[in-house]
């Protein structure tokens, strides 16, 4: 089983190594570099992990349950530290410095989390509003009835770009779950943000609601050229939504590969 | 693509309310005397706490021997009216659940019965009790227990309301009794928040047993008071920190307690695949507890003894209640008058307490504190704030701020800030932590993510914490006077002394009343602004 995972691999590896050295003008949205994370020196959770993602590339992260993927995404935006190795978001290195330098760069960046994440008790306006944190700051973003014009007028425009205009006034904790991880898309869009990256988006939604959130992703990805990086457990979203698919396990990289070269039946073989 | 309105209904109904608010204040401001503190008085306030300070240190140390058993026989108090109090509520707050009651005559005659018991504040209570049993610790525990009666009955009868209906309608369906649904159905749903509310009844008395002795009813607040009145500070000081040491002992006591009974032990899940033993033991830290509390009740009985016959108490009993009929209202305006001054001290105390409580808990939580250094030194001043007395700050404030309502005012902002302070700490750190995780992710400010995250998810509890504050406040604003902080008090504690029953059952109805309002008007603005 190894032996064929670590085929494909290689193969795959001198064709994107190919096509890397063509685009090496291109810019690079993220490069993480020798990332290591562990917890209370325990085993590591993530061993020197060094990739890099393209301006306007969609990349899946794949793995099991434990792998570590979801601790690479946050260390990614340094919502967890890590141990060691250096992360290079958008234009700068943000390892390495205090947390409060580097909020303008995790600012320019959607986080959408497994669970919405959205402020329960707040009007869906309000928790589209919040986006606008990563620009400015005060209480003219953190409720939108004190909101400037501007501000509630992007505001609905994102929600409409994802179709839940009609709900802005409801409550958060009112809406269904597909909606409310729309909604946090809507609030990621209002960062004004150049990259996406989605931990496990359509986790816990039905399998409609699932692939809405991810033809979403896509059109941003078309229309915005917005970079997008998801972690997903559906090797059939990963398969179609992204350019390129990164599978994790026990915190290594086994598997750097175009998503238009592999199969489902391949990638499953990972899983086993 | 219509962009809601900036407030919704609810929001257009506050912008009508604060003016009415804001009104209200103005005139409690000048009704607590605020508006005449001259450019000296506000001088004076500095000056005067550095010289009571420099009298209260060094604090005496040779009184502590003597403190012992003032100590004993507080605690004593506290058990035995607690127990008590405890095993009365409980078959009072079923007749007083709505679901539960057997018939509405019963629920009624249940509800003002712990209506009358909370509403009249504890040190009423005592006077009446020294009255008829004589001075002594029984009148105190008799106090706890009646004061237990009207905060845990109610707090019964609410838990077992608000248990989940679906699995008592399961049960009902297949032909069970009444009493068979209260057994399986609402007890164990409704157990872990007893327990809860029997410790809190056991911390509360303590607190209150503490400041009984102001009025003869036992325990250490009659030495306090003594050493108080004869300028002794140093003293004073020495048994303020033994009763805030003693008061956090039961605190600790009683949280390390609910933890073990309602986290572990007794309840927990039960293996699955074999045959579940009929019993499980709980774990032998609560095995013990138990035993000594057990232990200490027992002795702690035997301490209380009857001075004269029941029918001496009997005779006291029906003099005090003729003479209160009919209520006397020649001095019907006065009177009034110093209940909406008594309502007035403790809305600036909410007024005041409430925005600083806010900005304490947010620097008292685990999850919103900027250093661990600021977390413990904010706790210890919320706890000594709540866990000494309010009378006992009164005492020592009127040394610095003088007579008047004014110091009943800032005594209950000192209250507010101990009991909301705790408690809106304890909410925001219940807060679920995503969406703060969210907007961090989005580089948002630390302020940003407190205010527009976690604020508003612990919003209600927040609201329901302010409400109980307020009902709380405007009772213990009733007795504040009898110190000379300003209020109804002074007048009630002066009728009861000189024997005017009439007049004091006029105040007590006025009180009652007024409490009684107040506790409805939370209620009403709780369900207004609480949606689930």
């Amino acid at each position: 089983m190894h032996e064929s995972t670590l085929t494909v691999d290689s193969t795959d590896c001198a064709l994107w190594s190919e096509e890397r050295a063509r685009a090496a003008d291109a810019t690079v949205h993220l490069r993480v570099d020798g990332l290591c994370k562990s917890w209370d020196k325990g085993e590591p959770v993530l061993d020197k992990i060094s990739f890099s993602i393209q301006k306007g590339q969609t990349l899946a992260l794949i793995g099991h349950n434990g792998s570590g993927k979801s601790t690479l995404l946050r260390c990614c935006l340094r919502l967890i530290e890590p141990s060691s190795g250096s992360v290079y978001l958008i234009d700068r290195e943000i390892t390495g410095v205090p947390r409060r330098r580097v909020r303008d760069v995790c600012a320019r960046v959607g986080f959408i989390f497994q669970r919405h994440n959205l402020v329960p008790r707040l009007s869906v306006l309000s928790n589209v509003l919040h986006g606008a944190q990563a620009r400015k700051q005060g209480p003219r973003v953190w409720y939108q009835s004190l909101a400037s014009r501007e501000d509630r007028e992007q505001a609905m425009h994102c929600l409409d770009r994802v179709g839940l205009a009609h709900l802005a006034a409801r409550r958060a904790d009112k809406l269904s779950g597909g909606e409310s991880q729309r909604v946090a898309v809507a609030r990621a869009l209002m960062q004004e943000p150049q990259m996406l990256m989605a931990d496990e988006p359509v986790a816990s939604l039905d399998p409609q609601a699932g692939e809405e959130v991810m033809e979403l992703f896509l059109s941003l990805q078309e229309e915005e050229g917005l970079t997008i990086f998801f972690v997903s457990h559906n090797l059939e979203h990963a398969l179609r939504y992204a350019e390129r698919i990164i599978a994790l396990r026990s915190g290594l990289i086994v598997l750097d590969t175009r998503a238009s070269l592999e199969n489902e039946a391949g990638l499953r073989s990972l899983f086993l | 693509m219509n962009t809601p309105p900036r407030f919704t209904r609810a929001g257009l109904l506050w912008l009508l309310t604060i003016p009415a608010v804001f009104l209200f204040s103005l005139y409690a401001f000048s009704t607590t005397e605020f508006y005449d503190l001259s450019l000296e008085d506000i001088i004076a306030i500095p000056l005067n706490s550095g010289r009571l300070l420099s009298e209260m240190i060094p604090p005496d140390p040779t009184i502590l021997p003597k403190l012992l058993p003032a100590i004993v026989e507080t605690l004593q108090m506290s058990l035995v009216g607690t127990v008590f109090g405890v095993l009365a509520s409980l078959p009072l707050g079923i007749l007083a659940a709505r679901n539960l009651s057997p018939h509405p005559l019963f629920y009624g005659a249940a509800r003002l019965l712990i209506g009358i018991a909370r509403t009249v504040p504890d040190l009423v209570w005592a006077i009446f009790f020294v009255i008829i049993v004589g001075l002594g610790p029984l009148a105190g525990a008799l106090t706890l227990f009646v004061d237990t009666i009207g905060f845990a009955g109610r707090f019964f009868a609410e838990a077992m309301e608000e248990v989940d209906p679906q699995p008592g309608e399961a049960l009902r369906a297949i032909g069970m009794g009444r009493s068979g649904l209260f057994f399986t159905a609402i007890l164990p749903a409704a157990l872990p928040s007893f327990i809860n509310t029997s410790l809190y009844s056991l911390e509360r008395a303590v607190g209150s047993s503490v400041i009984l002795g102001l009025v003869g009813a036992g325990g250490i607040g009659m030495m306090l008071e003594d050493s108080i009145t004869w300028l002794n500070y140093d003293q004073a000081a020495t048994m303020v920190f033994v009763i805030f040491l003693m008061l956090v002992f039961v605190e600790r006591i009683s949280s390390a307690h609910r933890l073990g009974i309602i986290d572990g032990g007794g309840m927990s899940t039960l293996p699955t695949q074999h045959m579940p033993k009929r019993f499980t033991l709980p774990s032998p830290a609560v095995i013990m507890a138990t035993l000594v509390v057990v232990l200490l009740f027992l002795y702690s009985l035997s301490a209380l003894r009857l001075h004269g016959t029941l029918e001496d108490i009997l005779l006291g009993i029906q003099r005090i209640f003729v003479q209160m009929y009919p209520p006397g209202m020649d001095r019907l305006v006065p009177v009034s008058k110093a209940l909406l001054q008594t309502f007035s001290m403790a809305w600036i105390g909410n007024l005041i307490g409430l925005p600083l409580s806010l900005v304490l808990a947010v620097l008292a939580a685990r999850n919103t504190s900027p250093h661990p250094l600021v977390y413990s030194m904010v706790r210890a001043v919320i706890t000594f704030f709540r866990t000494t007395p309010s009378l006992i700050w009164a005492i020592f404030l009127l040394s610095v701020v003088g007579l008047g309502p004014r110091t009943g005012a800032i005594t209950l902002v000192i209250a507010t800030i101990g009991f909301c302070g705790r408690f809106f700490a304890e909410a925001i750190e219940e807060v679920h932590r995503e969406p703060g995780e969210a907007l961090l992710s989005l580089g948002a400010s630390g302020t940003g993510i407190v205010c527009s995250a976690v604020l508003p998810a612990a919003l209600p509890s927040f609201i329901n914490t302010a409400l109980f504050n307020l009902e709380h406040t405007t009772r213990s604003s009733a007795v504040l006077g009898i110190v000379g902080a300003g209020g109804i008090g002074i007048e009630l504690i002066v009728s009861i002394q000189t024997f005017h029953y009439d007049e004091a059952a006029t105040i007590m109805g006025l009180v009652l009343l007024m409490v009684l309002a107040v506790e409805r008007f939370c209620t009403l603005v709780r369900r207004t602004l609480i949606t689930t």
